[in-house]
Parts: structure tokens; C-alpha cells; sequence
């Protein structure tokens, strides 16, 4: 967990967090299922089955990762935060109360409080106008700022997110940026409205490598400065270490682990979180112990499922060396940790251990 | 954009072709009555049916009216009409198709469901047959008649392009940021469709001309009025194809092709910038940078 | 000299590929020179203008214009005691002799360069009977069974149509075809970024017992540096068209001597090593088009001085490794300020 006001090369050692301490979510996701209803040929109709039972929860000043592959369902779950589809079941809660995606202002309102970052930064800006136009449509819905002083505080919130010189930056188009400059104009657009919560859809996964640690930096800092409540989606795990308080872990479209980032780290429950940390780059750890030791084991661990016709009870079961007969025909209850690490696995007891 | 435009040969030919009709249209009369000093209609009875010479550079027609006149006074009312019918047609075409695109759902099968009984209709009988009620009425009647049935062509393809452009990611963050629906197809998606739309106005507006050529070839024209296809109409009812008068159909279908034709090279140039494999220009140039790159090579092996 | 010792498989030297535009060429290669030796794996690292996919396109001469490769050969030896062929000055007819057979390349959407209305298995036996048309049919399916077990795929898999398999299935059957004919070299262009985590060490290690089996050099072009320090023997950094660094995966990780590797190396977050504050490298890759005076990464460098901005650094050996950077050695300019003199340090690097 890096935390920017300390400053300087530090170790940061994670408090474990528990789940009840502290201030209420400002936004989650309660017992959320998303299941799609994809038309194919000759009116045959298929469901995918892309999130089921999630719960997630965002608070102020906290930075929760959301680390999965693809079909896991973590992009599903941000764009329901985003309030774009209506979840099969199960709520997404502001502050407590239940919102849907709706029009007009009640869908203002709730986008002055949310905004979604996305992931290519390539696509997130219209190539026909420049910084100046997103910045200023931004502050102008929200009534951020009046016709005086509108330049004033487009000028500031490019200086947040250190695009400096800011006159310069101001009116340039899109093609004339780098990929993490533009990452950066759509994090000042997302904060001209003021938000409470930011989503983080991958936003560096298609920067090239030495731009990425800038924007991770950067979010960590608007974290610490404006208290802000930050999801981070990726399928990197180093980088969400680096960036995040607590991971959550995700696999075809179910949670299967969460907790404090260095419990998760060291302490890997789940076998799928287990072979996710052994399949990531890690030099540290190869040049000790030679190259093809490493690359040894995971030479057939199989694919994810297909979602529309995914395995029954927990869906990691096909690949899972360790499986048993109740982990192919029921998803594994919850077990707690005192540490605040939790994890849906038939082989630890459910409930809270001691 | 605009010099890249220019920049290739085709562009420059087509606009240079395109603007020389339009300034034709434009200042046709005048030109025939003070600098050449005919008139389309009047009649030269010691000059009939006489191929091209001094006094009549383009000949005259079986009644004496001198064709070049005709040519240049013909050219207003062939492309008004094909202006009025692009005009017409691109508009509705942009309105139907940009709407049914962006908002989807109900709106969108309604619009879909119009803009398909427009296509399927019988368009150039339909036109021919309310014309023969309108008698011609003039080039901007049967603009409009061209432009009220010619929309639906078009309307698909922009609604296609609509659509893709809906779901774009800049088009879903500017949604989140709460911008209204008014704005989002005006400022966000249309200024993406400037390309497709303008290229539809320039091909409607040939289709206009076209189409009033072959109206008016059909017996559908105002008979106070001259234009290029009441001249090849005319032409045919003369017979000058058996007489060999060449010099009566031969100019008028000649200025409707080249319309065409510079229509079309812009259309490449425009086709051209946006891929950029297509560029004739880069492959001199690569075949200079290996003939470069030879006697680079030869010197070096001396 | 490299290209005499049977050891080595290509001996690349001076290669500059451009490309020819109106308003002025770009070099997206220029001046690249490394090696390979037989069975190694070269890894060759660098973010986007690097020059790394136009080095691919190049080796394997499949520039298309307006990419031109304007000099340099790229001498190869391939295998059986033929002479080696300077790549730059075949005809297309000679190199589609060399292709597949001595020379194979994986592509980073190879996984789309799968016919889609061939059935996989017809697809193999397809490339093998091309390529040696004395293949009787039951040779060609035994030996398309061979090569799809060597990936870890099955006859079942081979009666299907690509569009039925995954994503990893078909990169896995991409590399076996490149494999298909035999190939001394496999140039690998980014071939696992579109797959997950998961798969794409799966695929790696497959490479890698297929290496130690089969004997092929790789040359393995990606961004991911942490990936090549895991997987090859040797790593090439290219920044802006030149090769800046090169050393063996241990020398590039434990010391990296360019500015650019080490900043490339500290953007990479630990999984394992406790966390500090890291932060990239300031600015972003240079215009090709007008790329800085001297030494093209001088404007991002913390340790650029006086000399940075005025030569273009060559590629030297500095101990076990190579760099091209003035820090390690004199400049061309006479009287320039060396490492040994005042080193200056770099103005605050601003705007992202």
C-alpha cells in the first residue's frame, strides 16, 4: 500500500482494516448478479452469466483493487457502478441508498458523485476537440464555475494532474498527446465535476511501461488530497499492490478472495489467487532460482469457462488440483479471517475464524 | 485537412471540374447574353441543324437555337435541381438516420421501419408519375420531387455509423459526465459524420442531376425551360443520332458525365487521406528511397 | 567476426529502416546492430517508437512500403552447412525459400492470422506439404498431430475451426505452425500480450521446453521487460530507433548500466519486495519525426550532462555488457565533458 505523504523510499506495513470499523461505503455493491441475454442466429437466445453474487465496498481516502482476467467480471462490475446496465439482482448503493441508471438529472447528479476513468485512453476523448472543450463541458453541467472564472479552474485541475505547462496543454487536440497525457486530461475531466468516487477501468494498461507508476502515483495523491474513494480494475496484480489498500480477487464472474493487500500477497488462500501471483512476471524471484524451475508447473492449467455455460457450484473447480465433490456442485461459503482477508473456499471453514 | 485535401492530383482535378460547372451555373445566362451574345431560345432560321462552326461554336439544334447557349443557360437548371434534390435528401437523410442511430429502442425501429418503405418504394416511377401532375414545374420541383424519395439511401449507412460512433467510449464518457442528448449527437457524434455526409451531398447532388436528365428525357420537363437532359431530349425527339448531329446530344451528356466524374475524384481524394494505404504518392517515393538505398550500396561496394 | 563462427545464427549489422513520407523520412531503425546465437533467446525490449515492431517487419523483410530498410545487412546462417545469406539483398523468391523452413514468426494477433474457414488440422497439413511436396498425406497428419501434441493440443482440437477455439488455443497453435517446418530462428512479435496472465506463462514455458527439445534461437520482442528477465538468455533495450543497451537478462536486472534500463526496470512495482515509492521515467518517447539533437533520450535522462545533447552515443562493450550512452565513454567531439568531468544534474523534467 503506498501512501504519498510520506514521501521518500518507505516500507509500508498494511493495518489490517476491519470490515466494520470506520465509515460507512460511499458507494458498494450489494449481492450483485449480472446475467446477459445475447441474441444468437435463428432467435436462439444464450445467457451470459457474467457477475454472480458480488459485493464490493468504496470508501473515502481508500484505494480497493479489483484484480481479475478477462471474463472475470471485473469490468462488468465497474460498469454497473457506472450505473450503465441495471443488475439482474441485487442493488448498487450511494451512500446507502439504492440507485438505477436513469435520465436527465438524476442521472446528473449521480455522475457529479461517480466517474468511471477508462481504459484506453485513445478512445476516451473525441479526437475532433481539444483539452479545453472536455475540461470546460465538465465544470459547466455541474455548474462548477461561472463564464469568469471557468479558464481560471480549467488551468488549476490541469496543474492537479501535473499536465504543466498548463497553457500549453490547454488547447491542444488529442493526437497531439502522449497515451498518459491523455490518461491525465480524462482524470481532470473525471475531477472537474467534483466526484466523490472514481472508477478505474485498467487505466494504465495501455499506457506504454514508463508512463504507468506516474498515473499510479497520481492517483494515490488525489486519494490523500481530495479523500477520494478509488476502484482500481486490473489484471496486474504487482501493480495493484502497489497502488491499492485491499484486493479483491475475481474469477469468472465470482469473488473468490479479498482482504488487506499484504495479507493477500503473502498469504494467498485461494488456489486460483495462488496461481494468478505464481503466473506474474517477477524477476526477483527468477534470477534466484533459474529460469525454467519457475515456468516449470503451469504448463497446463487450463482456460476460464465459457460463461454461458459455466461450471456448476464454485467455477474454478476444472482447474483446481485441490478439487472435492462440494466444490463441483456448490459455491463455497464465506470464510473470515481476523486479519480482514476473506475467501469463498471449501477448504477452510466457513464462517469467522479465530 | 483541407490543404492535405489539395493536395493530390484527383482532389485538385475534381474541385477544379466541380467549381468550373457551378461558376457555369452560376453566371451561365449572363455569359450567353453579353459575352457570346446568343440566347438558348432564339432562333437562327439560316442556321438549322448546322454542326459546329464560327458563329455557332457548338452548332445549332433541328430549330435553329444555337446548342452552346443552350449548354451554358442549361447548366443553372440542371444542377438547381440537383442541388435542391441533395440538399433535401441529405437533410432528411441525416435527420432520420443520426436520430434512429443515437437514440435506438422504439424511436429507432419507427424511423428504421419509415426509412425501409422509402427504399423499397418504386422511387423513379413515383417521381415520374407525381412530375407528370407537377408538368415539370421547373428544377426546383422536380428537386424536391428527386429529394423526397431519394433520402433513404443514405439514411442506413449513417444510422450504421451512428451507432458505432454511440458506443464509443469518448461518446460514453461525455454520457457519464451528464451531457444532454442534443449535445451529445450535435457536438460529440456529428462533427464524425461531416466526412460521410458530405460525400452523400456530392453524390445526391449528381443523382439529382441524373435524375432530372432522365425525367425530362422521359417527356417530364417544363417546356419553357432548357437543361441538359431537355436538350438530350430534345435531341432524340430530332432524331440526331440517325442525322449524325452529334453536336446536340454530345455536349449535354458530355458536362453530366464530367460532373460525375469530378464528383468522384473528390470523393477518392477524400478516400485516400483517410486510408493511407491508398496513396499513389508514397510509392515514387519509396521506389526513390531504393534507388537511393542501390547506389548507396553500389558506391560503397566500389 | 560473429558471421564466420558456426555459433552464430544471425549477424545482424548496421540495419536502418525508414519510413519515406513527404514531408521528410522517419528512421524508426537506425544503425541496429546485435546477434543470436544458435538456440538463444533474445529478448528485445522498448515502449511505443521504440523501433521494435519495424525490427521485426525488417528481419523477417516483410517491410511493406513506405517502410524501407535503406542499409545494413542481416546475415544469417541457416542450418546444414549452407553459406550464410545476407537477408537484405534476397529476391522475394529466395526468401520465401527461407521462410517457415529455416525462418518462422509469431505475430502478436497471430491468433487472427488463422484461416477461418479451414479447420486447424488442414491448416498444418496445408504449410507442411508447401513446403516439402514429397509429404505423403498420412506423413502430413501424423506430423500435424506431433506438432499440435508439442503444444499440448489435441486431435480434437485439430478437427475444429479456429473461431471454436480460445484465444490461448489459437496462440498455442500459431507457435506450433511457425514450428511446423522446422526453423532455426522464431521471431516473436509481442505474442502473448493479448492473453492473460495465465496463459501466457503457459505458453512461455511451452516455448521454453520446446527450445531446450528443438534447439531454435528465439528473437522474443515485447515491452514487458520484467517477462524477458524471467524468460530470456539475453536482453536488447531500443529506445527510439537505437539499440541502447545490451547484456545478458541477469546483467540487465542486477546492473543495468543505460539511464533508460534502469528506468525501465524501477516501472516495473515488486510482487515479492516490499513496497517503495517508485515513479517511472518523466516525459514521454520522442517524435520520430523530430526526434532531440544527440542522444534521443537526453530530455528524459536524470543523469544527462553537457556533452548529452550534441552526440549521438555508440554502442560500446562496458564489461560483460554493451551501452550506448556517454556516461561509459568518450564523446567524438574533442575537449567534450566526460562522466570523469562535472556531471550536471538534469533540470526538473516537467509536463507528462
Amino acid at each position: 500500500m503506498l501512501s504519498d505523504t510520506d514521501g521518500g523510499v518507505q516500507a509500508q506495513t498494511d493495518a489490517p482494516e476491519p470490515a466494520s470499523a470506520g465509515e460507512p461505503p460511499v458507494l458498494e455493491a450489494v449481492d450483485v448478479t449480472m446475467h446477459f441475454t445475447v441474441r444468437g442466429g435463428l432467435g436462439r437466445t444464450t445467457t451470459v452469466k457474467a457477475l454472480e453474487h458480488a459485493s464490493l465496498r468504496l470508501r473515502r481516502g481508500r484505494i480497493v483493487a479489483l484484480v481479475g482476467e478477462s471474463g472475470s467480471g471485473k469490468t462488468t462490475l465497474a460498469r454497473l457502478f457506472a450505473l450503465m446496465y441495471t443488475p439482474t439482482s441485487g442493488e448498487i448503493r450511494l451512500r446507502g441508498e439504492r440507485v438505477l441508471p436513469s435520465r436527465g438529472r438524476a442521472a446528473r447528479e449521480y455522475y457529479s458523485e461517480v466517474q468511471l476513468v477508462f481504459q484506453d485512453p485513445f478512445a476516451s476523448l473525441n479526437s475532433m476537440h481539444s483539452v479545453r472543450h472536455n475540461l470546460r463541458r465538465a465544470l459547466r453541467i455541474h455548474g462548477r464555475a461561472g463564464r469568469d472564472d471557468i479558464e481560471e479552474r480549467m488551468l488549476e485541475l490541469l496543474e492537479r494532474v501535473s499536465l504543466t505547462p498548463t497553457k500549453d496543454f490547454i488547447g491542444k487536440l488529442p493526437h497531439e498527446l502522449s497515451g498518459g497525457q491523455r490518461q491525465r486530461v480524462a482524470i481532470a475531466r473525471a475531477l472537474a465535476v467534483g466526484p466523490k468516487v472514481i472508477l478505474g477501468d485498467e487505466p494504465i494498461s495501455m499506457l506504454d511501461v514508463s508512463m504507468r507508476l506516474d498515473i499510479l502515483n497520481l492517483l494515490a495523491r488525489l486519494r490523500d488530497e481530495e479523500d477520494l474513494a478509488l476502484l482500481y480494475i486490473t489484471h496486474d496484480i504487482a501493480s495493484a499492490r502497489y497502488l491499492a489498500e485491499e484486493i479483491h480477487v475475481m474469477y469468472a464472474g465470482q469473488m473468490v478472495e479479498g482482504g488487506p493487500t499484504e495479507e493477500i500477497i503473502r498469504n494467498p488462500q485461494h488456489p486460483y489467487t495462488r496461481l494468478l501471483l505464481g503466473a506474474s512476471p517477477d524477476p526477483a524471484r527468477t534470477v534466484k532460482a533459474g529460469a525454467a524451475s519457475v515456468f516449470a508447473d503451469v504448463e497446463d492449467s487450463g482456460e476460464p469457462p465459457n460463461l454461458a455455460a459455466p461450471p456448476q457450484g464454485c467455477r474454478f473447480h476444472p482447474r483446481c488440483p485441490l478439487a472435492t465433490d462440494e466444490c463441483r456442485t456448490s459455491f463455497p461459503a464465506r470464510t473470515e479471517h481476523a486479519t480482514g482477508q476473506w475467501v469463498h473456499c471449501w477448504l477452510y471453514p466457513p464462517g469467522a475464524s479465530t | 485537412m483541407v490543404k492535405r485535401l489539395l493536395a493530390g492530383w484527383k482532389v485538385r482535378l475534381g474541385v477544379t471540374l466541380f467549381a468550373f460547372f457551378c461558376l457555369l451555373a452560376v453566371f451561365g445566362p449572363w455569359i450567353t447574353q453579353h459575352l457570346l451574345h446568343q440566347s438558348p431560345t432564339a432562333l437562327d432560321l439560316n442556321a438549322v441543324s448546322s454542326p459546329p462552326s464560327a458563329k455557332h461554336p457548338l452548332g445549332t439544334t433541328a430549330s435553329g437555337q444555337d446548342v452552346m447557349a443552350q449548354l451554358i443557360s442549361g447548366a443553372r437548371e440542371s444542377m438547381l435541381a440537383g442541388l435542391v434534390a441533395s440538399v433535401l435528401g441529405t437533410s432528411i437523410a441525416v435527420i432520420v438516420g443520426v436520430t434512429a442511430g443515437l437514440a435506438g429502442g422504439v424511436v429507432d425501429s419507427a424511423l428504421t421501419g419509415l426509412t425501409n418503405v422509402f427504399l423499397t418504394m418504386p422511387g423513379f416511377a413515383l417521381i415520374f408519375v407525381i412530375s407528370g401532375y407537377t408538368h415539370g414545374g421547373g428544377p426546383v420541383v422536380i428537386g424536391i420531387i428527386i429529394g423526397l424519395f431519394g433520402w433513404a439511401g443514405g439514411t442506413r449507412a449513417l444510422r450504421a455509423q451512428a451507432m458505432s460512433l454511440r458506443s464509443r467510449e469518448f461518446v460514453l464518457a461525455m454520457r457519464m459526465l451528464g451531457e444532454s442528448r442534443w449535445r451529445l449527437a450535435m457536438v460529440e457524434v456529428l462533427p464524425h459524420l461531416i466526412g460521410w455526409i458530405s460525400a452523400m451531398f456530392l453524390g445526391g447532388f449528381v443523382g439529382g442531376v441524373l435524375a432530372e436528365s432522365g425525367l425530362a428525357f422521359l417527356g417530364v420537363s417544363d417546356p419553357s425551360t432548357v437543361s441538359w437532359g431537355i436538350m438530350i431530349s430534345d435531341s432524340q425527339q430530332g432524331n440526331a443520332l440517325i442525322s449524325g448531329m452529334w453536336w446536340w446530344f454530345a455536349p449535354p451528356g458530355l458536362c453530366i458525365a464530367l460532373l460525375g466524374a469530378s464528383v468522384a475524384l473528390i470523393n477518392f481524394g477524400v478516400d485516400e487521406i483517410s486510408n493511407p494505404r491508398l496513396r499513389g504518392a508514397s510509392r515514387a517515393l519509396v521506389k526513390r528511397a531504393q534507388e537511393a538505398r542501390r547506389s548507396k550500396e553500389a558506391a560503397h561496394a566500389r | 567476426m560473429p558471421a564466420d563462427d558456426p555459433g552464430t545464427l544471425l549477424d545482424v549489422r548496421g540495419l536502418t529502416v525508414e519510413y519515406v513520407a513527404q514531408q521528410g523520412s522517419v528512421r524508426a531503425c537506425d544503425d541496429v546492430s546485435f546477434t543470436v546465437r544458435r538456440g538463444e533467446i533474445l529478448g528485445v525490449a522498448g515502449e511505443s517508437g521504440s523501433g521494435k515492431s519495424t525490427l521485426i517487419t525488417a528481419l523477417t523483410r516483410l517491410e511493406r512500403p513506405p517502410a524501407v530498410t535503406t542499409a545494413g545487412e542481416i546475415l544469417f546462417r541457416p542450418g546444414g552447412g549452407r553459406a550464410p545469406v545476407d537477408l537484405v539483398g534476397l529476391t522475394e523468391r529466395e526468401l520465401r525459400g527461407l521462410r517457415w523452413r529455416d525462418m518462422a514468426i509469431v505475430l502478436q494477433s497471430a491468433m487472427n492470422a488463422l484461416n477461418p474457414v479451414m479447420r486447424l488440422g488442414a491448416q498444418f497439413r496445408d504449410v507442411l506439404r508447401e513446403h516439402d511436396r514429397t509429404l505423403s498425406r498420412q506423413d502430413a497428419h501424423k506430423r500435424t498431430e506431433d506438432l499440435l501434441a508439442l503444444v499440448g493440443l489435441t486431435p480434437l482440437q485439430a478437427n475444429r475451426y479456429p473461431h471454436e477455439l480460445s484465444g490461448g488455443t489459437r496462440q498455442r497453435a500459431t507457435i506450433a505452425l511457425a514450428l511446423a517446418c522446422g526453423a532455426d530462428l522464431v521471431v516473436m512479435d509481442e505474442p502473448t500480450t493479448a492473453v492473460d496472465v495465465v496463459m501466457q506463462r503457459q505458453i512461455l514455458a511451452n516455448v521454453l521446453r520446446l527450445r531446450d527439445r528443438l534447439g531454435f534461437a528465439v528473437v522474443f520482442v515485447t515491452h514487458d521487460l520484467s517477462l524477458l528477465v524471467e524468460l530470456a538468455d539475453r536482453i536488447a533495450i531500443m529506445y527510439a530507433g537505437r539499440i541502447v543497451e545490451v547484456g545478458s537478462a541477469f546483467d540487465i536486472y542486477h546492473h543495468p548500466r543505460h539511464p533508460y534500463t534502469e528506468g525501465l526496470r524501477a516501472s516495473f512495482p515488486p510482487l515479492r519486495e516490499p513496497v517503495r515509492r517508485l515513479s517511472g521515467i518523466p516525459g514521454s518517447p520522442p517524435d520520430l519525426r523530430q526526434p532531440p539533437p544527440g542522444c534521443a533520450f537526453h530530455p528524459r535522462c536524470p543523469r544527462r550532462f553537457e556533452a548529452c545533447d550534441g552526440t549521438v552515443p555508440e554502442l560500446r562493450p562496458v564489461g560483460e555488457q554493451s551501452v550506448a550512452c556517454l556516461l561509459y565513454g568518450a564523446g567524438e567531439r574533442a575537449g567534450s565533458r566526460g562522466p570523469e568531468g562535472v556531471r550536471e544534474e538534469a533540470d526538473d523534467v516537467v509536463g507528462h
